[in-house]
């Protein structure tokens, strides 16, 4: 029987180790972490929908098959659960909105078919952000489910849009969990719930069957207890999809390094902690000491471009026509958020030709983003300028607008892999985090650097009190 | 001397409508709007705006295309 506190801090290869070795099974982990989420996940508000008997009949699956010596990997027999704007068949997908609360999609999407493929047990849809955030939220209070509360203080912000993967995670109810960003929606939670989520290239993991909001913007990666488990579970989900084609052809391997602790080639954005709260900053310096052990270290700028106004424009535009017949059909007026229900009518004014110039702008980033981030295993920053904010308050209050967005803009336009983990605590006792961003198709060194530094430190093993 | 052609010639733009004109535009496909719903649309029409400035006064030539998104289609 797996102690809670072991269920808690374990890795998923401690997981897969106990699980062998016989100290517990795949329908223990499943019960341990339905228990969990129908806790403390349904008090942060993670959780739209539990799944008992597909999680009891996937690990009972998985438990037979690792007895006859039939071993799918890393992942059997771990539980995992997705963010609710990922089809699952015989479930609510809501997408975190009130008007398509009863919406359920009759497929699995593919990247929970690969994951079934690899012997993982899902165990629940978690919340978001209605939408993913692209109707212009500007508060906490923007989902069905209610405000995403961070399990370090839940009178915090758990962040979003992925705000249900950050909270189990976080609170440790599953060891892994499948989040999405466009612009922040995995690195943002993860920072702010203390968790290691990967934003992978652009086109790595396909998004078949997960809502669009911006197709040259989203993408669905890990949120999981450590950079190591991030790449376990990337390696099981990545790959080409005939059914998506904007997922690359070219493959991907987990190759976790674990001999390479030294060597490293990093650049630290220049100015990336003005404006941030002071624990942040000086948690970032001390991260950065930490690095210069196993690094070289020097200073970078980014290239001139208003990589914050192609992120506009794209999202604007993209996100008005992905959801043209739910605003023109007046289905935003049923979101939680009173901003959702208007701000999405501005985009039926942005140009094609607005669009097509930053698109265009888009295309001469991206090489000069390559020919920067080339020269180097990953480039450094806070993930954000702030700790969580507080859950009853507008973000127009509470956080400082075009604070460390440079690299989110630059490292989203460009599609660039990009790794938040925790390095501290700051204000309130809310954790804050260190963000390696690396070149497109790099995951491997960025994984490899954040290992390492998770190696010579422990912020990763910290687990709140709830 | 290379003669400057519309292909090589990087130029920044200035035309953009107003946001007023915009948000008349919001108006004029969803009708009228109450007094509160109208800021906030004009909140979200004055940032794109400031965008469309930025994106404007990064010059362009006729040789820039955008990252190319279609593709012809051959089911075999």
């Amino acid at each position: 029987m797996i102690a809670p506190a072991t269920f808690a801090v374990a890795s998923l290869s401690d997981l897969g180790r106990m699980l062998r070795a016989g100290e517990t099974t795949p329908v223990e982990l499943a019960q341990a972490a339905l228990d969990r989420l129908d806790g403390v996940g349904r008090r942060l508000n993670a959780v739209v929908a539990l799944l008992p008997a597909r999680a009891l009949r996937e690990a009972r699956a998985a438990q037979e098959e690792l007895a006859a010596g039939h071993d799918r990997g890393p992942l059997h027999g771990i539980p995992y659960a997705v963010k609710d704007l990922i089809a699952v068949a015989d479930a609510p997908t809501t997408w975190g909105a009130v008007p398509l609360r009863d919406q359920r999609l009759p497929f699995d999407a593919t990247v929970v078919a690969r994951l079934g493929t690899a012997g993982a047990v899902l165990v629940a849809k978690l919340s978001m952000v209605e939408l993913a955030g692209g109707m212009g939220y500007d508060q906490p209070n923007a989902s069905l489910t209610g405000p995403g509360r961070s399990p370090w203080n839940p009178d915090a912000w758990s962040g979003g849009s992925s705000s249900g993967s950050g909270s189990a995670v976080g609170a440790r109810a599953v060891p892994f969990a499948i989040g999405s960003e466009t612009f922040g929606s995995i690195v943002t939670p993860s920072a702010f719930c203390g968790v290691s989520g990967l934003r992978p290239t652009y086109g790595r993991v396909s998004r078949r069957g997960a809502m669009a909001l911006c197709w040259t913007l989203d993408k669905l990666g890990p949120m999981c207890r450590a950079a190591d488990d991030c790449g376990l579970v990337l390696g099981a989900i990545a790959g080409h999809d005939a059914a998506d084609p904007t997922s690359v052809a070219r493959p991907y391997h987990y190759e976790p390094q674990a001999a390479r602790d030294g060597g490293f080639r990093l650049a630290v954005l220049r100015g990336c902690t003005e404006n941030a709260q002071p624990e942040v900053a000086a948690n970032f310096a001390a991260a950065v000491d930490v690095l210069r052990g196993v690094a070289s270290v020097e200073d970078v700028d980014l290239p001139d471009f208003p990589y914050g106004a192609i992120a506009t424009l794209t999202i604007r535009a993209e996100a008005s026509s992905a959801f043209d017949g739910f605003i023109d059909g007046g289905g935003i007026r049923g979101l939680t958020a009173p901003e959702d229900r208007v701000r999405p009518l501005a985009g039926i004014a942005v140009s094609a030709r607005d669009y097509l110039r930053a698109q265009r702008i888009r295309a001469l980033a991206c090489r000069a983003l390559d020919e920067l981030f080339a020269r180097y295993d990953a480039v450094l920053t806070p993930t954000l300028p702030t700790v969580a904010s507080p859950i009853d308050l507008p973000f127009s209050q509470a956080l400082r607008r075009g604070d460390g967005v440079a690299i989110g803009a630059a490292g989203n336009i460009a599609g660039l892999p990009a790794i938040s983990v925790p390095n501290g605590f700051g204000e309130r006792g809310l954790p804050t985090a260190l963000q390696f961003t690396g070149r497109v198709f790099d995951e491997n060194r960025v994984l490899a650097v954040a290992s390492a530094y998770q190696r010579l430190t422990d912020w990763h093993l910290r687990v709140p009190s709830l | 001397m290379q003669q400057s052609t519309p292909s090589t010639q990087a130029q920044r733009i200035t035309a953009q409508p107003s946001v007023d004109a915009q948000l008349a535009l919001v108006e004029a496909a969803y009708g009228p709007q109450p007094e509160a719903d109208r800021a906030q649309v004009r909140g979200v029409l004055d940032g794109v705006s400031r965008a469309v400035a930025a994106l404007n006064a990064f010059p362009l030539s006729n040789a820039d295309e955008p990252a190319p998104s279609f593709a012809a289609y051959r089911a075999d």
